[in-house]
């Protein structure tokens, strides 16, 4: 990849493959472990893309894939909390509470939340990513928002629609 | 606020910290290109065989110092051909293992013998291809087997020779790792790459040595006693090799030799053997001297190899070979979210656990309750162990175990394949298994093919398995 572009890529897209992978391993240090990993393969990526919502896409996909390929168990279970790490500075404690609820949940549901709150992926469309059926898909989030509104009460409203 | 703008607020403020830029993955992907081009060389020198010579230098005679480790007349080995290829030379070898009459030389020797006389044109190997076989042994990998035969005299040859045989191996990306499981760091200002680490405590790695003038590339090796290590290195018509006995900084003494494309440091410690293979001679403008040489020795901390403390190797079937097919080219994973790695360990613990009659951990990898229903009709609700274990004879009948073990290629690999979201084994259907919604796989569907019984998940969810009514 030509290097402006590249270099493009990593200012806009850095923070977006970080915070995947963040709910993915619930660790920084693995989570900037694949950081790297994601930007190797662009790096190295011969083809180019059709638009920057291609190149959005294909990021976000390595960016699972490449979390996926560092888990060596079928029966991984969930992160303890107490192995979470330091937690990061938050503005107001109501958001630090969020990410200890989000980080405690299972690391499947983690995932499916970052894509739907974040990344603004349809169930379809996280379906079709992570190659799962998309009542898969709606089952982990109403699982995950069952739990953080059991644990965040008022903070964390209803389900939306 | 809604939740989303909650989430987005609060996950907004969590950056990553990695410095990247296309100059940094520039220069990190020309160093890996250079590793992997040594790595490749630790592949052969840790891998089965032979440590190949970069050159087959002229010249010889009896060397009193080499001479020792000489193992017996010149055969034929493969050596490179510094274009990338191999090619079959006449060439003396040495052992790595301590002197040419140590129980270890003396096995390495025979086998080396009796592999030249099997399978010479290599026809069995061609019919066997690229297909996966055995396991014949615990120690196919670490041997190079690939037939009952070669298995069975390994094993008698080790044990002639009242030796073990290697059974696990792990790769150490990190020298530090290394420097854990041996007494510290023994290499000084030299380099270590990535290190194959034995059961034993045996290792193995690709380096350099630190010399001014330049790096100088080096093949480590530490071999443990009492163990037959498949390995010896090629070095040419042995005399234009000088030969001494040193005694290096930290007390311990070693043999050197140097000829005109390589060198060599060989020692014996308490319960091990150490080699290193230097990739210079004394050739060229800036060739290596003996002065070099010894001060390679005196750079290493050889009291810190011994005592041997034999690592903590993981299982072999926990480990993914290096033959399953990449996310995007893996059939099961796509179409099950199963990558087939994890489907293969999964069927394999399973397969064990039916063998082994281990009810607790069948119930473990079922998704209960399950409902099963026999050959006449009759219905019953398995809910629980107790209910598995009355009737586990009942369910894994001798179809059912014969589908298991005739879909397996290997104890690790099973003809799996992925259909309707679920991973299958039989021609018959005979086993589903899949992601439950707690995110663990398990068995959804064990039926025979005749119909004559069906163990299915209850109600809800799947029910005779993605071919029913097909």
């Amino acid at each position: 990849m030509e290097r402006t572009q590249f270099n493009d890529a990593v200012h806009r897209y850095q923070d977006m493959v970080y915070r995947i992978a963040l709910h993915h391993h619930a660790n920084p240090a693995d989570a900037e472990d694949a950081v790297q990993e994601v930007f190797l393969r662009l790096f190295t990526r011969e083809k180019g893309f059709e638009s920057g919502e291609h190149l959005r896409r294909w990021l976000i996909r390595v960016t699972v894939n490449v979390c996926r390929d560092t888990l060596k168990s079928a029966w991984r279970r969930n992160v303890p909390l107490d192995s979470v790490g330091e937690l990061p500075a938050f503005e107001q404690p109501e958001q630090r509470e969020l990410y200890q609820a989000v980080m405690a949940l299972p690391e499947q549901d983690r995932t499916v939340l970052d894509l739907f709150y974040y990344e603004e992926l349809t169930t379809k469309e996280i379906a079709r990513l992570l190659h799962i059926r998309q009542t898969t898909v709606t089952t982990r989030l109403s699982r995950a928002r069952e739990r953080l509104k059991r644990q965040l009460k008022e903070a964390w409203q209803d389900d939306e629609s | 606020m809604t939740n989303r703008e909650f989430y987005r607020r609060t996950f907004s403020q969590l950056h990553s910290s990695a410095e990247l830029n296309w100059e940094a993955f520039a220069c990190m992907t020309r160093r890996k290109a250079r590793r992997g081009t040594i790595r490749r060389a630790a592949v052969i020198a840790a891998g089965v065989a032979v440590l190949a010579a970069l050159s087959t230098a002229a010249v010889a005679t009896g060397l009193f110092g080499l001479g020792r480790f000489l193992m017996g007349e010149q055969a034929r080995f493969e050596v490179p051909d510094g274009n990338g290829g191999m090619v079959q030379e006449q060439s003396y070898a040495i052992t790595l293992q301590g002197y040419s009459d140590t129980p270890e030389s003396r096995a390495k020797a025979e086998w080396e013998r009796w592999l030249a006389g099997y399978d010479p044109d290599k026809a069995i190997l061609e019919c066997i291809g690229n297909e996966p076989v055995g396991p014949f042994s615990p120690y196919d990998s670490y041997y190079n087997i690939y037939t009952q035969e070669m298995a069975n005299e390994l094993e008698e040859i080790a044990e002639r020779h009242g030796l073990n045989l290697h059974t696990g191996m792990t790769l150490l990306e990190d020298p530090q790792e290394l420097f854990q499981e041996t007494g510290g760091d023994f290499l000084g200002p030299n380099t270590a790459y990535t290190a194959y680490l034995y059961e034993d405590g045996t290792f193995a790695f690709d380096g350099e040595m630190d010399r001014r003038g330049g790096d100088v590339s080096i093949q480590f090796m530490r071999c443990v006693k009492g163990t037959l290590t498949d390995v010896m290195l090629v070095v040419g018509e042995p005399s234009l090799f000088e030969s001494w006995e040193y005694r290096s900084a930290c007390g311990i003494p070693v043999t050197l030799a140097l000829g005109p494309h390589k060198g060599l440091l060989l020692a014996e410690l308490a319960d091990c053997y150490i080699s290193v293979n230097i990739l210079m001679g004394t050739e060229g403008e800036d060739g290596l001297t003996p002065a070099d040489l010894e001060a390679f020795a005196d750079s290493l901390d050889l009291t810190l190899l011994t005592p041997v403390k034999a690592p903590e190797i993981p299982d072999s079937a926990e480990e993914e070979p290096s033959s399953w097919p990449a996310p995007e080219e893996d059939a099961i994973y796509l179409q099950t979210g199963i990558q087939e790695a994890a489907a293969q360990r999964f069927f394999s613990q399973f397969a064990l656990a039916v063998e082994t009659r281990d009810v607790s951990a069948l119930a473990d990898m079922l998704c209960l309750p399950m409902e099963l229903e026999t050959g006449d009709g009759e219905r019953t609700t398995i809910a629980a162990e107790e209910d598995l274990y009355r009737c586990f004879d009942t369910i894994f009948s001798q179809q059912i175990v014969d589908a298991i073990q005739q879909n397996r290629y290997t104890r690790e690999r099973a003809d799996l394949y992925a259909h309707g979201g679920m991973v299958g084994l039989g021609t018959a259907g005979e086993i589903w298994f899949g992601l439950a919604e707690d995110g663990d796989i398990r068995v959804f569907t064990i039926q025979q093919g005749d119909g004559g019984m069906a163990l299915r998940r209850s109600a809800q969810g799947i029910s005779d398995g993605p071919w029913a009514g097909e």
